[in-house]
């Protein structure tokens, strides 16, 4: 059983951290949070007992019957079922969905009008318009489409400026370069749960041409501590660089050239 | 009709915000706004901003929710110069520009979309593209009547398969054409099948065969290169049209779609909690 204590801080974390959200939609939130990632962990990190033979199935049955606590055998059955059902869902390493590619299909509305907000309202709302229609809801025997969830008001932890956008789209070497670090940053962030927001700008000096940079500004909550800062700045700033220089490493010259000047002109700033 | 070009100026300008805002579940219902209002007007082209909105809509969507890493800005990079372009497109309409700009799009997320291992393995392979499109193409032509039976996934079928080579072996224009048209036509589909279904499931056979089959004999022509661009876009706009009057008639379908899920975020740490005092509840009763 989950002890009172933790389903109640889990709620109190889910009403804080979501403070957009309707009663709805952490309820709809915490399930879908259960389902695909809290049983995976628990399939992937369950130990299960020794398999029960069918010899230890009687003795088990024939004790539990003279103690007077009849365990039909049925039961024993479904715990061996149990088990090796668990066994097969550990093999299949199940990730909590069923594609690695999730399908999706965006909804044909052109308006919520009359409905009264985005989110799982607009789902009740348009459930209830559903049964006024003349279709009957029918529930297909193979659902096609593995269930995306997609986090309520999640900020986008790696953002580039318009400007920096538009050198990316005409300058290949460039968008190589931010594509891989922006991998390794998204990793990071992931990794170690970490709650930083990068912004990437660029900057130029009109009456210098030569001299540019690009700026990653990283944002942190504002209750971290500085030591706790400068070791969060650290790490980005060696993950960075730790990528170029791979990048480099296997780089031709001539963009080896090119993702060394640009680390150069590359600095990783935090307020602190 | 008066203000036509302006309402859908309008609308790419809310897409193009929506789009800034990483909302994407509201550049498709702007996406679906634009195609509504093209369907007003006498235009047949007008359209068209509408229809690739809302493949872009789809593509971001899916970026932003993937579970592992992507350069899901960068890829952004490349999306917001094309919605940008899609309002510039307006005065002029230039259908073969707004394909090829469509098409170089989609080519260029690919590298997005696929998976690390899937990028270090696949190299383009056109010819296979076009083989296994073809024979999707006769397979989906075999087997039409499937479409009969209300439980058929035969488009979604066919364009799972589709979507996955074009992502992996890359493909080219007539490619993304072809998806583009059988994506349009399963969307009427799902509304002529659900507003004709009869009392033992099945799907009036006769519906289907006047309403839904010629495009299947159309879209096999276009994809053989018989049809010039603006006879592909005439079929599009048919389809588009069809849906959008359906859409009016029955707005949206239940049951078969998927809607994103309003997701919540909670530290790591309580979700381990939770995992392990599951896990230890489920041990004991083990």
């Amino acid at each position: 059983m989950v002890s009172q204590t933790l389903f109640s801080d889990i709620l109190t974390e889910a009403i804080n951290r979501n403070p957009q959200a309707s009663p709805e939609d952490i309820l709809e939130g915490l399930v879908n949070i259960l389902e695909t990632e809290i049983l995976p962990s628990v399939i992937r990190d369950l130990r299960l007992p020794p398999f029960p033979s069918w010899a230890k199935m009687a003795i088990k049955s024939r004790g539990r019957k003279s103690r007077k606590k009849f365990q039909p055998t049925e039961t024993l059955r479904q715990r061996r079922a149990v088990i090796q059902q668990v066994e097969y869902l550990k093999k299949l390493n199940w990730d909590g969905v069923n594609t690695p590619t999730p399908a999706v299909h965006f909804s044909d509305h052109d308006d919520v009008i009359g409905l009264p907000q985005l989110g799982m309202s607009f789902e009740i709302e348009t459930r209830r318009r559903r049964s006024k229609t003349k279709f009957p809801i029918i529930e297909l025997p193979h659902k096609p489409y593995a269930r995306v969830s997609f986090p309520l008001e999640r900020k986008n932890p790696f953002v580039l400026s318009d400007e920096v956008q538009e050198r990316v789209v005409s300058d290949p070497l460039l968008e190589g370069l931010f594509k891989n670090v922006e991998i390794s940053i998204r990793e990071l962030i992931e990794t170690r749960g970490l709650e930083a927001c990068l912004s990437v700008s660029f900057k130029s000096d009109l009456e210098i041409p030569t001299w540019e940079k690009y700026v990653i500004k990283i944002t942190l909550p504002p209750r971290t501590k500085f030591e706790e800062r400068m070791k969060i700045w650290e790490i980005f700033d060696l993950t960075i660089r730790n990528k170029i220089l791979e990048l480099a490493k296997k780089a031709d010259d001539k963009t080896r050239e090119y993702l060394e000047s640009t680390n150069k002109n590359l600095y990783v700033h935090m307020e602190l | 009709m008066k203000g036509l070009r302006k309402a859908i100026k309008e609308d790419l300008e809310a897409g193009i915000e929506a789009f800034r805002n990483d909302s994407f579940d509201f550049v498709n219902m702007i996406a679906n706004r634009i195609m509504a209002n093209a369907v007003f007007g006498t235009d047949t082209r007008i359209f068209l901003p509408g229809f690739f909105l809302k493949e872009i809509a789809s593509t971001f969507g899916v970026l932003k929710t993937k579970k592992e890493a992507v350069a899901y800005s960068t890829a952004k990079s490349h999306g917001f110069k094309y919605v940008e372009s899609l309002k510039k497109s307006l005065p002029s309409l230039d259908e073969v520009k707004l394909w090829n700009e469509f098409y170089a799009l989609a080519d260029k997320m690919r590298e997005f979309e696929m998976s690390e291992l899937e990028n270090g393995s696949y190299s383009d392979n056109i010819e296979f593209t076009k083989d296994s499109f073809s024979w999707l193409l006769q397979h989906l032509k075999k087997n039409m009547d499937l479409l009969f039976d209300s439980n058929n996934l035969l488009f979604k079928g066919t364009l799972n398969e589709m979507e996955r080579i074009f992502r992996v072996h890359s493909g080219e224009l007539p490619d993304i054409v072809l998806i583009s048209l059988i994506k349009a036509l399963d969307r009427y589909y799902e509304y002529v099948s659900r507003a004709h279904r009869k009392s033992d499931k099945r799907i009036d056979e006769d519906i289907i065969k006047s309403k839904i089959f010629p495009y299947i004999d159309r879209i096999e022509k276009s994809y053989k290169r018989e049809l010039e661009i603006e006879e592909v876009d005439k079929i599009l706009w048919e389809l588009v049209k069809s849906w959008r009057e359906l859409y009016i008639q029955y707005m949206e379908l239940p049951g078969t779609r998927l809607t994103f899920e309003k997701g919540i975020e909670l530290p790591a740490e309580l979700k381990k909690k939770l995992s392990e005092s599951i896990t230890k509840t489920l041990e004991k009763k083990m």
